[in-house]
This record gives C-alpha cells, structure tokens and sequence, in this order.
C-alpha cells in the first residue's frame, strides 16, 4: 500500500497512541502490520513523531519557564509551615481558619489538613519564631 | 505499567497512610505538571497554580480513594480536569474581562520572553498550542505529554474514545497547520 486508504484513517487515529505506547497488544500489532506495508502512514508516523517531540520539549522549557519563586517544589507542609509562620508573626494566628477566602489565594486547605499537618509544624514554627525578632 | 507510574502509586499509597514525605515527593513530581494542564486550559498562570494546589489538597485528602483501576497519572489528572473546569465555570460566571496588563502578563506566561519569541521554536508550540481549542489542548497534553491511553483520556473527559481519536487527529492537523504558518520549523 502506498496510497491512503481507508484502513490508514483507522491506523492514523491509533498512531499518537502506538508512539505513546499505551495501545493495547492486538492494536500495536495491527499499527505495526500496516507500517510494514503503507509508507503514507510510514510517513506520518515520522511527522506525529517530530510533532510530539516539539510538543514535549516546549513543555518541558515552559515548565522550567515558571517564576523560581512559585511553589511548585516545595513541599505541602513547607508552604504550610511558611504561610503559618508568617501569620505567627502579624499575630494572626486566631484568624488562621477564619480567613479562608484570603488563603485561597494562595493555599486554600480544608479545616481537616490543618489539623493533619499544620499543627503538627506548630511548636517547630513556633520554637523558629521566637528565635527571631519580631519586625 | 511504567516504573514512574508504580512508584507513584506506591506514594499515593503511602499519602493514603499520612505519609508526608511520600506526599511531598507527589508535590514535586506533579504540582509543575497540573499547573501546565490548568495553565492550557485557563491561560492564567495564577489561576492554573490555584487549581494546582486545589487538586494536591485533593490528593493529600482522598488518596485512600484511588482503587488502582486506573493509572495513578488518570486519577489524578482527573482530578484536574475537574477543578480546571470548576475554575473555568466559575471565572466564566464573574464574567471578568482580563485588563491588559493581565493579559500582557499571561501572553508572556504563554509563550515566554517576549524578546525570544520570534526566534525559539518552544513559543511557536505553545503559541500554537494556545491556539487550538481547550478540548483539542487537553487531549494533545494528556496523549503527548503525560502518555495517557486514549481509553483511560476519554474516562477523564468523560467522552467516548472516538471523540479522543478524533479530537487528536484534528488537533495535530491544525497544530500543524499553525506551525508552518508562523514559520516555525518544527515539524
């Protein structure tokens, strides 16, 4: 086969799928006994193959794009502990669960986290705090 | 199975059980990934990084829901495609036009440095990316970039496979389409 067909709109719709690897056994090997036969779709295969690695690096770069001081790899109960600390130090500490619509800004957990987490930080945030000074 | 993937299903496990550590090991593995996903969608990085930490309080809150039918990387992409959506809904409701140095400030999020963007084939794809819809933009990242089946996407989505099929068929015709357009020479 050198022209499309119609089995090569079937296998085309299935190639981001064989590149990916997730079709399952009985369709990788019919994508694969139409490769051997069809160059048209050989050819998309390589197309979609360029694509997707475009694709996947400008992803990638975009990732590496994001502002440094985003919290995206701290983790959970680093950024608990830091939106904790400050509110320590504005002495706002019995508005912690009040203010709900505020934190959503930023970190919105649920009352149960802070219960699971946050206050288990307490006494280390607290110890830290005290041996800074207050501005 | 991919190894990534049962070692995420392991921490997910270990998050079930209040684990922090294996938690904070999912922070770093997928808090830059959903806020891209949530960023595709909304273009707004602000709100993109919301819905991120939206969807890892999710996880920290209902690890002990996942079963395992699915890939660990479906469950939790479809969690966010569940609050991406939410925040989609609830900005369309406001009805808030973004100003435009919001709008400058989310064109630079999108596709980089304004400077370089004429001559980096990164903001091409994502220029272009942005261009097509946000249900051809979630198909290609799901397939593309987190290497998701088709049959587990349309589970996310909650469309028939076919509607996936074709969603990636069209959106990789236009993509490239685009790409040739702007020049880009990437294909």
């Amino acid at each position: 086969v050198t022209k499309p067909d119609a089995a090569c709109r079937e296998m085309e719709q299935l190639l981001p799928w064989y590149i990916n690897g997730t079709l399952s056994g009985d369709e990788m090997l019919d994508v694969t006994r139409h490769l051997h036969r069809c160059t048209s779709c050989r050819g998309a295969l390589v197309d979609l193959l360029r694509l997707r690695g475009s694709i996947r690096q400008a992803l990638n770069d975009w990732e590496a794009g994001t502002p440094d001081d985003s919290p995206r790899a701290k983790p959970l109960a680093q950024i608990a502990l830091q939106q904790l600390g400050r509110r320590l130090q504005v002495g706002m500490i019995g508005q912690l669960l009040d203010d709900r619509d505020e934190q959503s800004r930023v970190f919105a957990p649920p009352a149960d986290i802070y219960t699971r987490t946050v206050w288990r930080w307490v006494p280390d945030a607290v110890r830290k705090l005290l041996q800074q000074p207050v501005a | 199975m991919t190894v990534e993937q049962a070692e995420v299903e392991s921490l997910i496990r270990a998050t079930a059980s209040g684990d922090e550590s294996a938690f904070s090991r999912l922070y770093r593995i997928y808090y830059a990934r959903l806020v891209r996903y949530a960023a595709l969608r909304l273009n707004d990085k602000d709100a993109a990084q919301t819905v991120a930490q939206k969807v890892m309080l999710a996880i920290w809150n209902g690890a002990s829901s996942y079963e395992g039918r699915a890939r660990p990387d479906s469950w939790i992409f479809g969690i966010a495609h569940h609050k991406t959506v939410d925040a989609q809904r609830r900005r369309d409701q406001q009805s808030l036009p973004l100003g435009p140095e919001k709008m400058n400030e989310n064109l630079i999020y999108a596709t980089g440095s304004p400077e370089l963007r004429q001559v980096e084939d990164r903001d091409w794809v994502i220029g272009a990316l942005l261009q097509l819809s946000h249900h051809h933009r979630e198909v290609v990242f799901l397939a593309f970039y987190q290497d998701l089946p088709y049959r587990e996407i349309a589970e996310i989505l909650n469309i028939p496979t076919g509607t996936v099929k074709s969603r990636m068929h069209y959106a990789m015709h236009h993509l490239r389409k685009l790409l040739r357009r702007g020049g880009g020479d990437v294909t």
